[in-house]
This record gives C-alpha cells, structure tokens and sequence, in this order.
C-alpha cells in the first residue's frame, strides 16, 4: 500500500489519519455525554475527564498534521457524475470536520482554561499541558466556562449530523452506486486505477 | 445589608432572667468574612496532588456581647447558614448541599456559642463553647484577637476542625478530600452602647 495518495485513492497516511480520528471521534462523543452525567461523588468522573482531556488533544495534534498533510499532498478527485450539489455537500462535509476536528478540542481547551476548579491538566497523566492564558485569567471565568461547554457541546452534535450526511454518502456510494469511493478509504482494498 | 440581631438580643436581656451589663456590637457583614480552607486529592498519573479550596459563607450572623472589662458576662453566638457557602464552583458548592455534606434539610444552621472568653493578655482572648455543625455538638475553645479602636473593633481569628468529627463529608475518605478544615473569620463591629 503506497503511503502517498494517488489519484486512484488515498494512501496509507491519509487512511490511518482518517480511521483512528473518526473512532476517537465517535468514542470521544459517547465518553462525553458518559462522563457529564456521573455524579460529582462518582469516582469514574475525574479519571474520565482526563481521559477525555487526553484523547482530545490528541485529536487536535493529529488533526493539524492532518490539514498540513492534505494541504501539501494531492488528493482523489471527486468521482464523476456527481450533480452539482453532491458535490457542494461533499466539500462543504469535508471542510466542516476539518472545522470540528480542530475547533472542538480547542474550545475544550478553552473550557478547561476557563474553569474555576482550577485544575490542572495532564496528558495521559505524563505532561502537563498549560491553560491558555486568555480564557484562564478571564475576570467572569464561570460564565465563560459555561458559554463555551455549550459551544463545545452543540458543535459535538452537528458533528454526529455531519458523520450521518458522511456515512450516509459513503454507503451510497459503495453501495448503490458501486463505485470506488469507499474502498478508496479503505485499507487492503484495490481500486480501479 | 447591617443586621441588629443585638436589638432582639436587648429585649431578650431584659425579659431574661440574668441581667447582665452588656456591651453589644453590631457586625458589618460587608467588612466581614467567613471563610473555611479545605484540600482535595486527585491523582493524574503521577500519584495523589493536593488542591485547595477556598470558601465563603454569605450568609451568617454573630451576636456579640462582649467587654473587654467585663469578660465574665460576655457572650457570643454566631449562626452560619450551611447552605450559603461559596466555593466558586457551582456543582460544588451544590454537592455540599447534600444529605452526606451539610445536610442543610435537616441542619440549615451551624452555631457557635460561647460558654465563658478569657483573656490571654493584650489583644488575645480565648472563647470557650460548643461549635455544632450538621447536628453534632463538640466543646471548641477558639483563640481570637481583637484589636479595639474608638467604639469599632476588628475581631480575627483562625481555627482547625476535623470534618470527620460532625460527619460532614461521612462518605468520602480523608485521601479524597481531607479531614483538617480550617475556618478564617474577620469581623468588624460597632459598638451599639457608649
């Protein structure tokens, strides 16, 4: 399997980037809600928390490389035939994960910054990671935390809406139309060229 | 908001039996503080680290009594309401509520009365009394100093509990959230007599 894409398909670094954030994703939203609605005195909610912390910042890193990595490398072209607003929702879904992959776990950030519990965070319990410094001197630092648990929120659930548009597509394709759309995602899957 | 708990607590001396000669001091509330100290433990990979808290209580009420000159008939009450402490975190201070925390549904107040306050000379005094805090009752004998000037005084002062001792906090253990509490008070009054 080539690293590189092709215009056949995605290559190795793209499909792994692509598979590993998308069941964290899907984990991270289910850990979330999980883990919101322990009770203070439960003493799974802290250990999640920091789960949660970590994964999400590992999100984020990977997303960043993610966007470099797509921006400097040519991707499969959309396949032909696609009316004009299938392919308007393809890039418009596309570009809108890039926007959460990278937008939610920094609002998370953010949150945490914000919080008044004032609590450290560790990634993975190795590194402390610092507070951004805006949202954790803010005079109103409970108000803010509070907006931004709601955008951090509400972003999660358009997302859900965003991976049904997504794997709606995707099923589809590989389904209905039987093309090579999936399986260009796919690992160990061979494409027409 | 100045509160004059000592008017009732005039009236209360005249139809009491004791007559005492009172010097009754009206708290500002808005110059004065209660605050407890506690420290939490959390582990985030590299063993157990201690967190502070720091809270307030906005809602409490101190009934003095107190001469200097007179410390044999000197007399001190202070009520707390349990549920107005401020740790600056809602779900916190909200888990503080509860049945195994304060328990306000059934002990809304804590209550500090005196018994008898000695003189340790210069400013320094000793107040001997019952601290009861979530319906439990223990003998305290809290160290204070005031310092008077004119008819206002400037009363602090600083005490260690044992949270487990009134069975605050009954299910969490002291590697959780500590046992000591520490309780910091400021107060500054006026005197109501000449």
């Amino acid at each position: 399997m080539a690293i590189l894409n092709s215009r056949a398909r995605y290559g190795s670094v793209a499909m792994l980037l692509h598979w590993v954030i998308a069941l964290s994703i899907i984990g991270m939203i289910a850990l979330g809600l999980y883990m919101h609605d322990l009770p203070l005195n439960d003493p799974q909610k802290f250990p999640l928390y920091q789960l949660h912390k970590s994964i999400g910042l590992t999100i984020l890193g990977l997303s960043v490389f993610r966007l470099l990595w797509r921006l400097v490398n040519r991707v499969p072209p959309l396949p032909d035939g696609l009316k004009a607003w299938e392919r308007f929702a393809a890039r418009f879904t596309h570009f809108a994960f890039y926007v959460m992959m990278i937008g939610i776990p920094l609002v998370g950030w953010a949150m945490v910054s914000a919080s008044p519990w004032g609590l450290p965070t560790y990634w993975f319990g190795v590194a402390q990671v610092p507070h951004l410094p805006y949202f954790s001197t803010a005079p109103n630092k409970a108000e803010l935390e509070g907006t931004l648990k709601f955008i951090h929120y509400w972003l999660a659930i358009g997302t859900l809406g965003l991976l049904a548009l997504h794997v709606g597509a995707a099923l589809k394709h590989h389904f209905i139309l039987k093309d090579d759309v999936l399986k260009r995602m796919l690992p160990g899957t061979k494409v027409s060229a | 908001m100045i509160r004059s708990f000592c008017l009732a607590a005039v009236m209360a001396a005249a139809f009491a039996v004791p007559a005492h000669a009172t010097m009754m001091w009206d708290v500002d509330e808005a110059q004065s503080s209660l605050k407890v100290n506690g420290t939490f433990f959390l582990d985030f990979g590299g063993g157990p680290m201690a967190n502070s808290v720091e809270g307030t209580f906005k809602a409490w009420e101190a009934d003095i009594d107190f001469d200097p000159a007179d410390l044999a008939t000197s007399h001190i009450i202070v009520q707390v309401d349990t549920t107005s402490l401020d740790t600056g975190v809602a779900d916190r201070d909200k888990e503080l509520r509860t049945p195994e925390w304060f328990d306000p549904a059934q002990f809304k107040r804590a209550k500090f009365e005196s018994s008898s306050i000695t003189s340790k000379g210069g400013n320094e005094y000793e107040a001997a009394g019952k601290l009861t805090i979530r319906g439990v009752a223990k003998d305290m004998v809290l160290p204070f100093t005031v310092v008077v000037t004119g008819n206002q005084a400037d009363a602090t002062g600083t005490f260690t509990i044992l949270r487990s001792e009134f069975v605050v906090g009954g299910n969490t253990r002291v590697e959780s959230v500590a046992n000591e509490v520490t309780v910091t008070f400021s107060i500054k009054a006026t005197s109501l007599t000449n």
